[in-house]
């Protein structure tokens, strides 16, 4: 179910309604639990059986850690919950990158294997909440959250409607206190809520949908026929498509939460007025930075480790994150890019001081190269093939041809334009701080531009959100 | 601890949510229902949508009514041509309307063939000049039939209840009127200078009746000849009428290449493969007149392309233009009927497929 969909509409009319009027706090989880897992069910009823088999096996294997006297019973707990849990994400996600990786492989080496078609459909959402619910066994490892949570809440924070398809990667230890300790929205949360989810809701379906996915489609359906303008209309329009879909997204789901009296962290923080990459990972997509940061980089020795042992588990995360968001080589090259850089930033911050340096590090010279390298490893992430990445590089910087600006492509440039001028005179500051600096009128009219448009382009064919598909 | 995502508190300053909400509401409504008003004051009335979705739907009546199904495919000259009501009357058949607006009738055909659960009848409005061409949207439109009859599990999910919910919409609000989404109706039927008239309605079988007494003359006809040619001109200018004379005078006879040929022949195998389980098809060319005719005449000489093709097929074939009681018939834009005529022109192909037992 799309969060911009009728569907989805129609369900919140229904469950928010019943939410307020059922008594007790009890009540109140049980329909949010049945109400989680209808909204999963609308996509394919048969899959919401994998998030409960898995809920079931973490929730199971969290316990006996609790309970275990040992050490070494712990870490075999904690190894059955990761090999289920990325066991499960392997097989539905990578087995047939493995299985055709494979064969090209042998097919190097001259032999030929035919490798079986797995047909299976991808259940939406399974690396966000398989990812939600290794924070919760590997916490109770670590000791740093209890293992005795009663089973309905901890199915509730698995499978809450708001974050569970496309995140934010919400985690035990955040969201479990605040599933079993009892609250209800007041009006203040419900108005944020509200607007969080109008704000999000524009941000996906009139600019991501409507500004820049045309202009991103036409140029990558075919970028060798296309000039250089319209290569960097169309790569500079993916920038804005995919921060202004995931991120629009992630602002549905904690407006959504807020609703019902829950705080959801921030996703996203301005990334595109970045000053440098270990920058950018913490303003993009921060539940899985973090994530990955705390329970992948820390677990590998961290910063603990040699210079060398330190860019090897820089690279090797940026390989995960990047694979964590497809099954495909081309998500690794991403991240892989991405590796690339936050090593390459390290090494330079230990160059002795110069004045070059200095010069370099004068604002917005590091923001200004930070978004355009960002830009341009976006390419491989949503380029179809190698040859059609190639392909894109070589008409960004191909002078020569003719190529004639076309209206929707220039309101896209003026569109990521403004994106990146709000982003640096917002860097260190929040929608709400300045949401809430803005007269009444002015904050009716915003609330009314998001609404009005939203019907305007109400009624075509619904994008799937991006991130769905990881 | 995990350091980012345990201790998040989140800082919501006390705003007057009443009164931001209330009137953004209001002027929501306002908008929403001013736009409303207008295109009913325009003369616009709510109509079916006709995407995929209906398609899809109608595909399965298709095989759920088995040898009474009469099913029509083509593009947009049938779907605006044939009155469903007087073809079922007339044929005691139950009418499936298959035909999608500016597309082929190659890819629904292949379907219809290689579906071993459709053993009814098939009109296919046929054009000898596109069968060089493959795919369009009746490929897609045919991929999702097959994803939805490939389903194991009846009860509903979120999309069809989303489908329901949109199609709830769409017919009841004139900002969605023949498919198009509120910043279409606002750009093109309020804000334009000279809004168009909804001169085309769609009705819930999918059939489609244009009112072209709605429509500017000659302009529309001489925008739709300069479509046929391919090419753009400003309907408003003056010599209009000479400078589409002259291009028409440049249209000489296209190659009747192999591609053509194996195109029919790979036609003929669909037509022996509905015919093998019981089912039957006819080929229709339905009229065209003025400019049109002239260009496609020009482009596709009757003995180079319709006569090879009605021997070859393998199955009854009858052109409108070329048929005595159906040649008559006027299309105001040169290319499709007026609602006016639809119902004398289906009484009148079927009494002449009647007659020759081809129904």
């Amino acid at each position: 179910m799309l969060f911009n969909s009728l569907t989805f509409l129609a369900f919140f009319a229904i469950v928010y309604p019943l939410f307020w009027a059922l008594p007790g706090w009890h009540a109140k989880k049980r329909l949010l639990l049945v109400a989680s897992y209808l909204f999963y069910s609308a996509w394919n009823p048969p899959y919401a059986l994998i998030i409960l088999a898995s809920t079931l096996v973490d929730f199971e294997i969290a316990r006996r850690i609790g309970r275990a006297e040992t050490q070494s019973a712990k870490r075999s707990l904690l190894i059955l919950s990761l090999i289920s849990n990325l066991g499960l994400l392997s097989y539905f996600k990578y087995g047939q990158l493995a299985v055709d990786s494979f064969a090209s492989l042998l097919a190097t080496v001259g032999i030929i294997y035919h490798a079986p078609d797995f047909d299976i459909v991808l259940p939406v959402g399974i690396s966000f909440y398989t990812f939600a619910s290794l924070s919760y066994t590997i916490d109770v490892y670590r000791g740093q959250i209890r293992s005795d949570w009663k089973f309905s809440d901890y199915a509730l924070f698995v499978s809450f409607f708001p974050h569970l398809v496309a995140g934010p990667i919400v985690r035990a230890s955040y969201l479990l206190p605040q599933i079993e300790n009892p609250r209800m929205p007041n009006l203040n949360q419900v108005g944020w809520g509200l607007t969080f989810v109008a704000m999000g809701l524009f941000c996906k379906v009139v600019l991501a949908d409507n500004v820049f996915a045309p202009v991103v489609d036409q140029f990558y359906k075919n970028p060798a026929a296309e000039g250089w303008f319209h290569a960097w209309a169309g790569v500079l329009s993916f920038s804005g498509q995919i921060y202004y879909d995931f991120s629009g997204y992630s602002l549905c789901a904690i407006g959504l939460a807020l609703c019902f009296g829950f705080y959801f962290p921030d996703n996203f923080k301005h990334p595109y007025a970045a000053r440098g990459f270990s920058d950018f990972w913490r303003r993009w997509h921060i539940s899985l930075s973090t994530w990955l940061r705390d329970y992948l980089y820390i677990s590998l020795g961290g910063n603990r480790v040699g210079n060398f042992r330190i860019y090897l588990n820089l690279m090797l995360v940026m390989l995960i994150g990047g694979m964590w968001h497809g099954a495909s080589w081309m998500f690794a090259l991403w991240g892989g890019l991405h590796g690339l850089f936050l090593i390459i930033e390290r090494a330079m911050r230990k160059l002795p001081e110069s004045r070059w340096l200095s010069v370099l590090a004068q604002r917005p010279l590091p923001e200004l190269a930070t978004f355009m390298l960002v830009t341009l490893a976006w390419i491989p992430f949503r380029a179809t093939s190698l040859e059609n990445a190639a392909s894109v590089f070589g008409s960004l910087f191909d002078f020569g041809a003719p190529s004639i600006p076309e209206n929707a492509q220039l309101v896209a440039i003026i569109a990521m334009l403004v994106t990146v001028r709000w982003h640096f005179a917002l860097r260190d500051t929040s929608l709400e701080a300045v949401f809430s600096k803005l007269m009444p009128a002015v904050q009716t009219l915003a609330i009314s531009i998001c609404l009005v448009t939203l019907f305007l382009y109400s009624g075509g064919d619904q994008r799937a959100f991006l991130y769905f598909q990881f | 601890m995990p350091s980012s995502t345990s201790s998040f508190k989140r800082e919501l300053a006390e705003q007057p949510w009443a009164l931001i909400f209330g009137a953004a509401v209001a002027v929501f409504a306002c908008f929403a229902g001013g736009m409303e008003l207008q295109l009913a004051r325009l003369g616009y009335q709510p109509t079916v949508s006709i995407g995929k979705d209906h398609w899809v739907a109608e595909r399965i009546r298709a095989n759920e009514l088995g040898s009474r199904a009469l099913v029509i495919i083509g593009a947009s000259r049938i779907q605006l041509g044939l009155d469903l009501g007087v073809l079922r009357a007339n044929t005691g058949l139950e009418p499936v309307q298959l035909a999608i607006d500016a597309s082929l009738p190659y890819p629904v055909l292949a379907g219809l063939a290689q579906d071993p659960a459709f053993k009814g009848t098939v009109i296919v409005d046929y054009y000898p000049q596109t069968t060089e061409y493959e795919g369009g949207p009746g490929a897609d439109f045919h991929k999702s039939f097959e994803a939805e009859a490939a389903k194991t599990y009846a009860f509903p999910t979120g999309s069809t209840v989303e489908k329901y919910l949109t199609r709830l919409l769409h017919e009841n609000l004139r900002v969605y009127s023949d498919g198009a989404n509120p910043w279409l109706s606002l750009r093109y039927r309020i804000m334009e200078a000279r809004p168009q008239n909804q001169y085309l309605i769609t009705m819930a079988d999918r059939s489609r009746k244009a009112d072209y007494r709605k429509v500017k003359m000659p302009e529309f006809y001489h925008n739709r000849v300069a479509r046929t040619l391919g090419i753009q001109i400003d309907a408003g200018g003056g010599n209009i009428e000479s400078l589409l004379r002259q291009k028409i005078n440049e249209q000489m006879p296209l190659a009747n290449s192999g591609v053509w040929q194996r195109k029919v022949s790979e036609m003929r195998k669909q037509v022996e493969a509905i015919r093998a389980r019981g089912g039957r098809v006819l080929f229709i060319g339905m009229p065209s007149s003025g400019m049109v005719r002239e260009i496609e005449e020009r482009r596709y000489p009757k003995a180079q392309y319709w006569d090879y093709f009605e021997q070859n097929i393998g199955a009854p074939a009858l052109h409108s233009n070329y048929t005595p009681i159906l040649q008559d018939f006027v299309c105001p834009d040169g290319s499709h009927l007026d609602m006016r005529n639809r119902a004398a022109f289906t009484e009148n192909l079927v009494r002449i497929l009647k007659a020759n037992r081809f129904l």
